[in-house]
């Protein structure tokens, strides 16, 4: 773990971005570094699109900075953005194209000739080249947008909603993409709103809300912080009150046959007694992207 | 200029492209046909244009109904073909700037290493090929149909009426241009442009009749183009550089705005 030892690629130094008054995001402060998978979570309007954005050059600051491979990304866009692959979260293609068509037309902008590799792409997420992009489903359009943002092997990929649209097969394969990008050694900053697919892919988390950035931690010590709940099931009915004296748990209940609670951190002790107490089911709940948030205000309302 | 945007651009309006050019040469056609009809009645029809007011005679240029030159000024390049060519203009530069922000497009476009200024003028220099275009195919339309239908007009003096037409059609395009860079709105480019080229004919028309119209025509960009009256006089070459000058600035302005906004 040398990550201190690797490049920042992305710099975002208190980067604040009002429209007509309302606020995209606030004063939002962030790095990340090569070869890192950054999960930006919030939900719709959290201000992980306008993030994105501030970082291609496509909106401009209120105030603050954003540094992308060292360069100030108002100074040098254009060769910056040669290097980054970019996934929209709002889609809009050109439908007279041809899928083909449309990946050529995006290469002889970038000055690239690269049809070999977004063709492999193309093959491997089962989507047809020579197919009018009019033509295609929500989801075959995603895998357009994948393919062409992919397909020049960028060293820094921004993916708003990567997976929305996609089916369950395709969201395996783009996984994979994801993980062997990573080993490549690029860096990918990816946007959702469901917290499973954030924890899948990412490394570290940055969990917005309302334009701010209301923490950023490594995925393993952010889902060690919310509480999960817990269904334990056993043979006959069982006292609450050891479970309630362990550590990490609370809100135990039991009705009939079934004891609820919420866990905070590890789960062994908890595990151990239940075993000890004859439990014959266990059913886990993560936590939702509301658990999250209600963690998140308890901490910081406590905090304060 | 970026070539694959240019070419993509001029693909994706062939039809419109081919609509215009249509419509410019049925036009036409439909005028020079008729000609040797006004022609053989010319005594007629000099009364019957001396027949109309006065004012409507001086909004319409009608003062040489029955000659080729005269006719053809009255028919077309008074009025028909300088609105034409505004519509192109106008309709063309609304979506200079705004097509690709409102189909969302814009979104991946401007992901790549492309420059939004380099952007601009490349859907600049679109917009202008068209109106060349259609410039072209107005004077080789007429070059080709007047000896057909026995009208006799000097070559270069079409040329001239032909290229004033096209610059009407540029200096109100590049209004619309700079109200889609700074707005991002289609419609709102549309809108304004459109006002102001009407406004700028109405004064245009009555300038002959109305004082105060008279006065501030000079700053009139149809005044400068349709008012220097090419085919009767050749190309003016003062008004046509202050119509260009007044599109260059124009659009420069426009690319400028465009930089510096959030492409939402």
């Amino acid at each position: 773990m040398n990550d201190s030892q690797r490049p920042i690629v992305v710099d975002v130094r208190r980067a604040t971005k009002r429209y007509n008054g309302n606020v995209g995001i606030d004063d939002v402060s962030l790095d990340v570094r090569g070869g890192e998978v950054l999960g930006l979570l919030g939900p719709n309007g959290s201000g992980k699109t306008t993030l994105l954005r501030l970082m291609l050059g496509m909106l401009k600051f209120t105030s603050g900075c954003i540094s992308i491979f060292g360069d100030d990304i108002t100074a040098n866009g254009r060769a910056t953005r040669s290097r980054i692959g970019y996934l929209p979260g709002d889609l809009a293609l050109y439908d007279q194209q041809t899928v083909r068509q449309y990946l050529q037309f995006l290469m002889r902008l970038r000055r690239l000739d690269v049809m070999t590799s977004a063709l492999a792409l193309c093959s491997r997420l089962k989507l047809d080249p020579s197919r009018r992009i009019g033509d295609l489903s929500r989801g075959t359009k995603q895998k357009v947008a994948v393919v062409q943002a992919f397909m020049h092997e960028p060293e820094l990929l921004l993916l708003d909603e990567p997976t929305s649209g996609l089916d369950p097969i395709v969201q395996r394969e783009f996984e994979l993409l994801v993980d062997e990008t990573r080993h490549r050694g690029a860096t990918i900053v990816l946007s959702s709103h469901v917290l499973a697919e954030v924890e899948r892919l990412a490394d570290r988390v940055a969990v917005m809300r309302e334009g701010r950035l209301m923490v950023i931690d490594d995925v393993l010590m952010l889902k060690s912080r919310f509480a999960r709940r817990l269904d334990l099931e056993f043979e006959s009915s069982v006292d609450p009150a050891p479970f309630a004296s362990l550590p990490g748990v609370r809100a135990v209940n039991v009705a009939r046959r079934t004891l609820t609670c919420e866990v905070v951190g590890p789960e062994t002790e908890l595990l151990r007694m239940a075993v000890a107490h004859g439990v014959i089911g266990i059913h886990a709940h993560d936590p939702s992207l509301d658990d999250v948030f209600l963690t998140l205000f308890d901490r910081s309302s406590h905090a304060a | 200029m970026l070539l694959p945007l240019f070419l993509k651009t001029i693909r994706d309006h062939t039809r419109g492209i081919a609509g215009w050019v249509t419509g410019i040469l049925a036009l036409i056609a439909v005028q020079l046909s008729v000609y040797p009809t006004v022609r053989d009645t010319t005594s007629r029809v000099t009364d019957f244009a001396d027949s109309f007011p006065e004012a409507f005679k001086k909004i319409f240029r009608m003062d040489e109904y029955g000659t080729p030159v005269g006719y053809l000024s009255t028919e077309l390049f008074s009025a028909t073909l300088p609105l034409i060519f505004i519509a192109v203009g106008v309709t063309w530069g609304a979506r200079v700037a705004t097509d690709e922000i409102e189909a969302g497009t814009a979104d991946i476009l401007f992901s790549l290493p492309i420059s939004r200024r380099r952007f601009l003028i490349t859907r600049i220099a679109a917009k202008v090929g068209v109106l060349a275009l259609l410039g072209l195919v107005l004077w080789f339309a007429l070059v080709l149909g007047a000896p057909v239908a026995d009208l006799s007009v000097s070559v270069g003096r079409v040329a001239a009426a032909s290229f004033s037409t096209m610059l009407t059609g540029l200096t109100f395009g590049s209004v619309g241009v700079l109200v889609g860079a700074w707005s991002g709105r289609r419609s709102m480019s549309l809108g304004i442009s459109l006002t102001v080229a009407i406004a700028a004919f109405v004064v245009y028309s009555l300038a002959p009749l109305v004082g105060f119209m008279k006065d501030i025509n000079p700053f009139n960009p149809m005044q400068w183009t349709v008012g220097a009256e090419s085919l009767k006089n050749g190309v003016d070459i003062g008004y046509s550089l202050i119509a260009l000058a007044f599109a260059v600035v124009l659009m420069t302005a426009a690319v400028l705005v465009f930089d510096r906004r959030d492409i939402l």
